[in-house]
């Protein structure tokens, strides 16, 4: 809602199980960020945190 | 078998009542197929659910994406059950839920709903300036299991 370049998809890994083997997740949450570059992380970062993730992932 | 049990529709009817301000029209992407039966079943369910607790102001919208292609390829939305939220314009907000959202997802998705009738989310000032200024596509995706 922020801003309409960020787009983000809650997905449940057992109902897609292909999914969750490409992206390797094996723990739950996993967080795969993709923008410039792709950052992935599991776990339920803080907010500040989760931002300073989704800012690696920038050019 | 009932999605939610009443106590649950009862707290969720009461939350729902005292914060959607404006509409909101959840679009469902479903699919009438063998392996997907089971859990679009239980989205409609919900979803419908949801609507009829919400005063009037949640409507449902449901896009079969094989008998709407264009529908479902505008949304992005390629697997299905699918959840979109549209604010009171019909404007996307570019969340998705991918899958029966039961457990903590449900609470994600009232937590949304919820954020999209008011029109602004929950993050602090700071973390909103630096999400504004971001100018390049990005995509997060979180995978959760049904707990």
């Amino acid at each position: 809602m922020e801003n309409s370049k960020i787009k983000s998809a809650l997905v449940e890994a057992t109902e897609f199980p292909e999914l969750a083997d490409r992206y390797s997740v094996s723990a739950v949450p996993k967080i795969v960020i993709d923008g410039a570059r792709r950052v992935e992380f599991e776990g339920a970062y803080p907010e500040p945190q989760f931002v300073q993730k989704v800012m690696e992932a920038l050019a | 078998m009932a999605i939610m049990n009443e106590a649950t529709k009862k707290r969720v009817g009461q939350v729902l009542s005292e914060k959607l301000q404006h509409p909101v029209t959840i679009a469902l992407f479903t699919a009438e197929t063998p392996e997907t039966q089971e859990y679009v079943d239980i989205c409609r369910e919900l979803s419908q659910g949801l609507v009829e607790m919400g005063n009037g102001l949640l409507a449902l919208r449901e896009i079969d994406v094989v008998k709407s292609p264009a529908d479902a390829q505008q949304y992005g939305v390629d697997k299905v059950p699918a959840f979109a939220l549209l604010n009171g314009n019909g404007g996307d907000t570019h969340f998705r839920i991918y899958g029966a959202p039961m457990g903590y997802a449900f609470s994600v998705l009232l937590d949304d709903l919820i954020d999209v009738s008011q029109q602004q989310t929950r993050l602090s000032e700071a973390t909103r300036d630096q999400l504004k200024a971001i100018d390049q596509d990005v995509m997060i995706q979180v995978f959760s299991t049904p707990t």
